[in-house]
């Protein structure tokens, strides 16, 4: 959470105030660049540790370096090797398994560095570099502005949890001086962020406690109404508090003048699980369809499976979900939660392949929609409990 | 659904919020300050008020503790981890079970809780005049980092914004020293807390002057007073530890590793003293009436452990006693306790029987003062 005491809030509140003020009176956008640049430090420096933002300032600039490159000689070796590099980079700070692969003498050298890099917003920074890369690669980014790209990745109302903005739409709107930022887009800021503070400095402590742990349930409604309660919570609790969080974050974007995209359209009103992927943590889900799934199928239209298309459907959406699932934690549960998501969207398409989609009834809708949110559901218990715990609620329940 | 985040209609929420915390702003500047109501059920002396409360020196808590304590003729006792709760007893809950003595002890206690936490509130309040103050000094404020001024320990007691606040002209070398003591804080960290105080104040004006004057109940409510149940349940006195559960040969609690410890003596410092001859100053002059008890190091387990650092460490408790002589302060000396058995749980927090030790100290003096 961004407000996380009373000297971040006011600074973020004052610079936010500071910002405004500039932008509407200089329209130039290489000061507003520098100015933001001067807030994101400024800020981000009280969630991260200086010595963090600044490896992973050095992490950036190669980075940028390599865009440079891979923008003029667009070689495909040179951003697997970048890719690769980074996504090691990723794995070696995430994951205590990868540490343990190599040895005492990396973490005696330069594992301590490495590991000196917080977590906080890591994978968000990698995922805009990657984007940086990718899109480099193809040629398709509007600016190599040194200062658009530092500040798209250090941008500190979406740096912690996303949404995952691209390199094109924050140039977009920092580069628009002859938008001014009018009161009532600041205003539509100050709307956005109560929302998110209602939802997740209200409601969130509301159900949390009940949400995250189900033993707390058994007293008044026993073992299986208490796992189904606490399933159900958990449902809510996640997605009011992630979507409060992005309320936050949007909202604060757009008194900064930089239209964060939308990370959630009412999720758990989508009637498949397809339908759900497209609706719940839209920037990340698109951020997998397009640097995952996409080049997944591709790689396997390449081989003798392209004849069989299914399977390379399967395949795609097993591989995507299991990198959705590794990301999102380094434990086994989050490994079993992208498989049942990998699955279910597996079993939909066998299904929905090669027919016609019919128009339907209110009651199939209805239907269909619960059907969806429970699927969802149970994939949370995955999401929310580690192994071992979930194996005690399976002996308390059989 | 979907209209409520339209931009439209988020603008209208936003300009309710804004109206809403204009108006806020504005009835805040009408409240009245609420004041602690004159009646015979809050004439007793508070145990202790709450950290946050010291912390932000809010007047209404702080003028009640230090007008308690001294219309019941009580004693205010301020230390660090040490002067924490202990399960069987610590020693001023011994001095608050002695019937020889009439008088009640209150508390302030907390790690790195050491005199510079204290200035802001001896500074700016006129009721700490006549109050009669027990200090406990724990050499191993003289050892490792602790040796040093402490940014961490200051932000948790201390408010920047308050100490500045606070900090109005006493003596040329005692505002000397002041400054030297303040941490050097970063201008984004002053800016923030300046702002946080502020805000804090106004939030007090609803949280407190507006909620306890609509219901003066719920002020009683935050307060603490002795508590006679507790004090009933402890003993009288405190034997010597169970062999079983301490180690007398390293004069620690049995499960206790003494090689856990990393703070070294550190006598090159003049840190703690600055701030002692400070606290001894600043005390003369705004007329309270301070006694400082001189605590014990653990010299057995020094002396088995680690004995080059025996001298250093002696060292510190030295100059710490040569602080107060020179200042002529007034303290109880325990420092003759650093070699007895039973004493210690750790490196630099005493065991029960270690408080009741203490204990004896304090109310020899205090009974004598007393016929004096």
């Amino acid at each position: 959470m961004l407000f996380t005491d009373y000297v971040l809030f006011f600074e973020i509140l004052l610079f936010t105030l500071l910002f405004a003020g500039c932008r509407s009176l200089f329209r130039k956008e290489g000061l507003n660049h520098i100015l933001l640049l001067g807030g994101n430090v400024l800020i981000l420096t009280h969630i991260v540790s200086p010595k963090s933002l600044f490896l992973l300032f050095i992490v950036a600039l190669l980075a940028y370096g390599a865009g440079l490159l891979l923008r003029k000689r667009h070689s495909g070796i040179l951003l697997s090797i970048t890719l690769t590099l980074l996504i090691l980079f990723f794995a070696v700070r995430n994951y205590p398994l990868v540490q343990s692969w190599l040895g005492s003498w990396w973490t005696d050298t330069l594992g301590k560095h490495f590991l000196s890099v917080e977590k906080i917003g890591l994978s968000y920074i990698l995922f805009r570099i990657i984007h940086w890369l990718v899109e480099s690669y193809r040629g398709t980014l509007r600016t190599r502005n040194f200062l658009a790209y530092v500040n798209y990745l250090f941008f500190f109302p979406t740096f912690m949890a996303g949404p995952i903005d691209t390199l094109n739409n924050f140039h977009y709107w920092m580069s628009h001086t002859h938008v001014r930022l009018n009161v009532r887009r600041m205003l539509a800021g100050v709307g956005r962020i109560f929302y998110g503070a209602v939802k997740t400095l209200l409601v969130v402590p509301l159900i949390k406690p009940y949400a995250v742990d189900y033993q707390m349930l058994i007293p008044t409604f026993g073992p299986w109404g208490a796992v189904c309660s606490a399933a159900l919570l958990y449902s809510f609790y996640i997605y009011i508090d992630f979507s409060g969080y992005c309320d936050i974050a949007i909202g604060m974007g757009g008194m900064l003048g930089v239209r964060v995209p939308e990370n959630f359209n009412r999720p758990y009103l989508s009637d498949n699980i397809s339908e759900f992927w497209k609706r719940w943590h839209i920037t990340f889900s698109t951020f997998l369809r397009i640097y995952v799934f996409k080049p997944v199928i591709a790689l396997l239209n390449r081989t003798f499976l392209r004849e069989y298309r299914m399977v390379v459907s399967v395949t795609a959406y097993m591989v995507t979900f299991l990198v959705c699932g590794l990301w999102h934690g380094s434990t086994l549960n989050f490994v079993f939660w992208g498989l049942w998501h990998g699955l279910g969207l597996s079993v939909y398409k066998l299904f929905t392949h090669n027919r016609m989609p019919k128009t339907p009834t209110l009651v199939r809708k209805i239907s269909a929609t619960l059907f969806t949110f429970l699927f969802v559901t149970v994939g949370w218990v995955f999401f929310n409990y580690p192994v071992d715990k979930l194996l005690i609620m399976l002996k308390l329940l059989f | 659904m979907k209209e409520v985040y339209r931009l439209r209609f988020l603008a209208r929420i936003g300009v309710v919020v804004m109206v809403a915390v204009a108006f806020w702003l504005v009835v805040a500047l009408f409240i009245p300050t609420f004041h602690a109501p004159q009646c015979p059920e809050w004439d007793g002396q508070l145990y202790t008020i709450r950290h946050q409360d010291l912390r932000d020196n809010n007047p209404l808590y702080t003028n009640l503790l230090l007008t308690s304590v001294k219309r019941n003729d009580g004693w205010l006792v301020l230390g660090t981890s040490e002067t924490n709760a202990r399960p069987n007893g610590n020693y001023y809950d011994f001095l608050n079970t002695d019937t020889a003595l009439r008088c009640g002890f209150s508390v302030i206690a907390g790690a790195g809780r050491t005199a510079c936490t204290y200035f802001p509130l001896i500074q700016s309040n006129e009721n700490v005049r006549g109050l009669k103050v027990l200090f406990f000094l724990n050499p191993s404020y003289g050892c490792g980092k602790l040796a040093y001024s402490n940014e961490d320990y200051f932000s948790r007691y201390v408010s920047s914004a308050i100490y500045r606040e606070a900090n109005r002209p006493v003596n040329e070398d005692v505002d000397r020293i002041l400054q030297a003591n303040l941490p050097k804080l970063n201008c984004g960290v002053r800016v923030g807390e300046w702002l946080a105080c502020h805000t804090d104040r106004l939030r007090r004006k609803y949280s407190q002057d507006l909620s306890f004057s609509l219901d003066p109940s719920k002020f009683g409510e935050t307060l603490t007073w002795f508590d006679s149940a507790m004090i009933s349940r402890l003993p009288d006195s405190c034997a010597r530890p169970d062999s079983s559960r301490y180690n007398y040969a390293l004069n620690v609690g049995a499960s206790f590793d003494v090689h856990s410890y990393t703070l070294w003596p550190h006598p090159e410092s003049s840190y703690r003293a600055d701030e002692l001859r400070t606290m001894i100053r600043l005390c003369k002059v705004r007329g309270v009436d301070i006694v400082f008890i001189a605590g014990p190091y653990n010299e057995i387990a020094y002396r088995k452990v680690y004995p080059q650092d025996l001298p250093d460490i002696q060292q510190v408790s030295a100059e710490m006693l040569k602080v107060l002589d020179e200042e002529g302060a007034a303290y109880i000396d325990c420092t003759d306790l650093s070699a007895e058995p039973g004493v210690f749980a750790d490196w630099q927090h005493h065991t029960s029987y270690g408080a009741y030790r203490i204990y004896q100290k304090i109310r020899d003096y205090v009974l004598e003062k007393e016929n004096r």
